[in-house]
């Protein structure tokens, strides 16, 4: 998949989850960042993404996710 | 050894000097030896489980990351599950003596093994704070978080850290090892570190240990002609508060003197608007850690049941948060009262939000009716907190009333002392809070900030609660 | 997310030399507060361990009374005091048998008087006996009651660590706040040595070498008008029932002597044990609260198990059986020594055997060459 693609993905399943349709988010973002973004939608927002991309997340791999950036790397390795 | 203590401070007057008086590659070292004195102090026979758990976690940390290099399979997962099982049953031993005793009804009167038991049931100190760190090393070197630490010294110093010994907060080892690794301390930070053991001790002496004399008129005798249970119903989160930040400060503080910064455990937690806020304000250095080691792990275990998944990860985690306090019915109940609240929470804030868009008059309500709902919620959870039985929290939430003002205790010195200590405590975060300023930025000169640290200190020697002592004055 | 901690930037604003000097200046004044802290009350005799008080006690006549205690030293102290005198002659029980003393006894010098204040709850007297070196059990032991200790629901054993001294870190870090006090210096170096510990200094008060207390200046003046608030104060500390919601005798009490008479059957201790003379007031006001009618019932239950076991038990709670009035009581709960004195007489003429432990033929001259209502001529 290409990376626009990526993105443009995974930026309408952010404003999916948070109930946001004008939500923006760059590769620095964190959760601190965006309103409504706390450890019990995390996983909503892992779910989500997990259905829209068909991948598979680990637990060790959420865990480590610091940034946007990070997850949109994560989901290029998945997605080849 | 109590953090307010003649003790104590005579351990960092002989402390602090030495560590900066000794090579700045040693100072690892010397943090290491300077907290095993401090442990050892506090209880020598305990130290040799801390010291054993910390090589055994050391040890299993450089296995974890060996089997990472395996080529073949997981080689690594087997060993990271076996060392965190053996850690919390470790734990779990420990924490089990004492409730043991009481189940089987005996006394440290009683003969033979049965009274050794009840002598010996204590915890060993800082258990539950140093094996969650422990935990939580392993963990984070399995998910690649961190690699495996090479130097014994530092990841020993970061376990048995005597600041964080005795109440946390509970500092992940990627953050402290990094720091310990380059020292670098600097005046500033001590001088930080200093102001905010003043304020620990002020809020301990002053505000927290003199409330606890009301606390524990009413709780002893609920409703019973005297003190108010309501109003202890509504000081005790704020005693609580009172005691655990100072607690924290204290630690906090200290380590700063040596140029370490600790995670924060409170941020403003009762200005909370709903109770899953209010958990991240709460001592957020354990509620971070059973979000990142527990609540994650199960929620992404469960992520496929849905909101059945969520409930049971969220009852979950709050019911081991109820049970690393202390293994008991109280505090089982607390956790699972919690667990509802977020539960409730959870299921409804969708919804929520939606109506306070719509609704902004609504909306501007709820930002201090938020507030005081959440307030009482952890207002009723901590009763179980307080009580020593389900008895005796039933006994004071039966019989929540104010009686006569006369018995409510709050004529009492220590009462006063405290209340006074409070609203000075409130009103110097609200003078700082509208100026969105800090301790540091206020320039005033040296001697008019000499002169204010001596008259806390003065308050707090002359205000501050000392406990009974034996003051047998019948003759 | 992964929840990140950050670590502050740092800045040196000021030299570390230099902010180590402000702070040790800083500092100074607290550490010299502390340091005159100690020097005084090491001076009062605060800081005393036991060994050396009972060292000190062995050499010269000084009395000790402490006040700035985290928890009772006497347990510790006596235990020491025993160790080290070794008595054929033991007394035990609470405060309200202190006044007996080693003049009274045929052989003072292997008498001690072991009673301790405060001393709540019944099963201390046993857990002294079994704190002491099996070697050094006393030959006879004479056990002054407390009927409070029978009240339903009143706790038998006393806490772990009772019998523990605090260290002298702790008993600095409890009394430092109070050892800043002028008066209390200007006494100290204007006494003479003989009192050892803050209250001994001020009421020249306190505990003797033979281990009875030496009631000082505080009891020149016995209000008239304080006995009732007293009186009030007793009552309602020696009966709690109200809270506990029974009445009567508590049968663990019961048991727990039961357990001390079979224990110095067994170590062949012969123990008397006797309920001392009620202050008249106190037994007037006694006698008419029911609460407390399980006090007449102690000797019916106490006196079998006494004779089962051969040892001896004795009544004199009503005043007028040994002949006490009020002007004899140093407060309405402790009896003076001349009080002390009529209770032995009278137990000396119920049981003759009495007089092979204490000199009764002198207690007629005792009395007769008293120096004041309360106190004896020496």
């Amino acid at each position: 998949m290409e990376e626009q693609q990526l993105r443009t993905k995974m930026l309408e399943t952010f404003r999916d989850v948070f109930g946001n349709p004008d939500l923006l988010v760059q590769d620095s973002t964190t959760a601190d960042d965006v309103e409504g973004w706390d450890s019990l939608t995390h996983i909503d927002l892992i779910v989500a993404l997990e259905r829209a991309f068909r991948i598979k997340f680990t637990t060790g791999e959420v865990g480590k996710l610091a940034n946007v950036g990070d997850l949109v790397s994560l989901i290029k390795s998945k997605t080849g | 050894m109590n953090f307010l203590s003649v003790q104590f401070a005579l351990f960092l007057a002989i402390v602090v000097p030495g560590y900066y008086l000794c090579a700045s590659r040693r100072r690892p070292l010397f943090l290491l030896l300077a907290s095993y004195a401090f442990y050892i102090l506090s209880s020598p026979l305990a130290a040799i489980g801390i010291f054993l758990a910390t090589a055994f976690t050391f040890w299993m940390g450089a296995v974890i990351e060996a089997g990472q290099n395996e080529p073949a399979g997981n080689a690594s997962r087997a060993p990271m599950l076996a060392a965190v099982t053996l850690l919390v049953l470790y734990l779990s031993f420990f924490k089990t003596l004492a409730p043991l005793a009481r189940a089987l009804n005996v006394d440290s009167a009683s003969e033979g093994w049965a009274g050794v038991l009840a002598r010996n049931a204590l915890l060993p100190l800082g258990i539950s704070y140093y094996t969650f760190k422990l935990i939580s090393y392993l963990v984070d070197v399995y998910w690649k978080k961190i690699p495996a630490e090479r130097s014994f010294i530092a990841f020993a110093a970061y376990a048995a850290f005597f600041p964080q010994i005795v109440a946390g907060p509970i500092q992940r080892s990627g953050d402290f090892l990094e720091q310990v690794h380059k020292l670098s301390p600097s005046t500033e930070m001590f001088r930080s570190g200093l102001r905010r053991m003043l304020i620990g001790c002020f809020k301990k002496a002053v505000v927290a240990d003199n409330l606890g004399r009301l606390m524990d008129a009413a709780y002893a005798a609920p409703g019973a002609a005297h003190p108010s249970t309501l109003l202890a119903f509504y000081l005790f989160p704020l005693q609580l508060y009172a005691d655990f930040s100072a607690l924290t400060d204290i630690a906090v503080g200290t380590a700063r003197l040596f140029g370490i910064q600790s995670p924060e455990n409170f941020y403003e937690p009762f200005l909370a608007t709903s109770i899953s806020q209010y958990w991240r304000r709460w001592h957020m250095s354990l509620t971070t850690w059973l979000t990142d080691y527990v609540f994650l792990p199960l929620r992404m275990a469960t992520r496929s049941a849905g909101n059945w998944g969520l409930a049971f990860s969220l009852m979950t985690n709050m019911i081991l948060i109820g049970l690393w306090h202390s293994l008991s019915w109280t505090f089982f109940v607390f956790g699972v009262l919690h667990g509802f609240f977020l539960i409730v929470d959870a299921l409804t804030s969708k919804r929520r939000s939606k109506f306070f868009k719509t609704h902004t008059g609504w909306d501007r309500a709820a930002t201090w009716v938020g507030p005081v709902f959440t307030f009482h919620l952890v207002a009723l959870a901590m009763v179980f907190v307080r009580a020593a039985s389900l008895g005796q929290a039933w006994d004071v939430l039966s019989r929540l009333r104010l009686l006569r003002i006369e018995d409510t205790g709050i004529g009492e010195n220590e009462t006063l002392y405290a209340l006074a200590g409070l609203t000075l405590w409130f009103l110097a975060w609200v003078s700082l809070k509208l100026k969105q300023r800090t301790w540091s930025t206020f320039t005033v000169p040296a001697w008019g900030r000499w002169a204010f640290y001596y008259a806390v200190i003065a308050v707090i020697v002359k205000y501050g609660h000392n406990a009974e002592g034996f003051i047998y004055f019948k003759f | 997310m992964a929840t990140t901690q950050k670590a502050l930037s740092t800045s040196n604003s000021e030299s570390p030399l230099r902010l180590a000097a402000r702070c040790g200046l800083f500092f100074a004044p607290l550490a010299a507060l502390l340091g005159f802290a100690a020097v005084t009350l090491y001076v009062a005799g605060e800081l005393m361990p036991p060994r050396d008080l009972v060292s000190r006690q062995a050499v010269s006549p000084a009395i000790y009374y402490p006040i700035y205690q985290p928890k009772s030293p006497y347990p510790s102290y006596k235990i020491e005091a025993v160790t080290q005198r070794r008595p054929e002659v033991l007394i035990l029980g609470d405060s309200r048998g202190f006044s007996i003393r080693s003049e009274f006894a045929l052989a003072p010098e292997k008498f001690y008087n072991a009673t301790l204040i405060g001393a709540n709850e019944i099963g201390t007297v046993r857990a002294f006996l079994e704190h002491l070196p099996q070697r050094q059990l006393p030959r006879q032991a004479i056990l002054v009651i407390d009927p409070w200790w029978f009240r339903q629901g009143a706790k038998i054993h006393p806490v772990d660590d009772y019998f523990d001294p605090a260290s002298r870190m702790e008993v600095f870090n409890f009394a430092w706040r109070n050892g800043i006090y002028w008066g209390l210096l200007h006494s100290l170096f204007s006494q003479p040595a003989e009192y050892i510990g803050v209250n001994a200094t001020l009421q020249h008060a306190g505990f003797r070498a033979d281990g009875s207390f030496r009631a000082g200046l505080r009891w020149l003046a016995l209000d008239p008008n304080s006995q009732s608030l007293a009186l009030k104060g007793e009552m309602d500390k020696v009966d709690q029932w109200s809270r506990s919601g029974h009445a009567g005798m508590s049968a663990d009490a019961v048991d727990e002597i039961r357990r001390l008479l079979s224990f110095c059957k067994t170590h062949h201790v012969r123990l008397i044990a006797y309920l001392t003379a009620l202050h008249p007031t106190l037994y007037q006001a006694a006698r008419q609260d029911r609460r407390l009618d399980y006090f007449w019932d102690l000797k019916r239950v106490l006196n079998p198990l006494f004779q089962e076991n051969g040892a001896r038990f004795f009544e004199f709670q009503d005043p007028s059986v040994a002949n006490c009035g009020a002007p004899e009581y140093l407060d309405i709960l402790h009896e003076s020594e001349v009080c002390t004195v009529r209770v032995l007489r009278a137990m000396a003429q119920r049981d003759p055997s009495v007089a092979e432990i204490f000199k009764v033929q002198k207690f007629e001259a005792l009395l007769d060459h008293r120096a004041s209502d309360w106190q004896l001529g020496f």
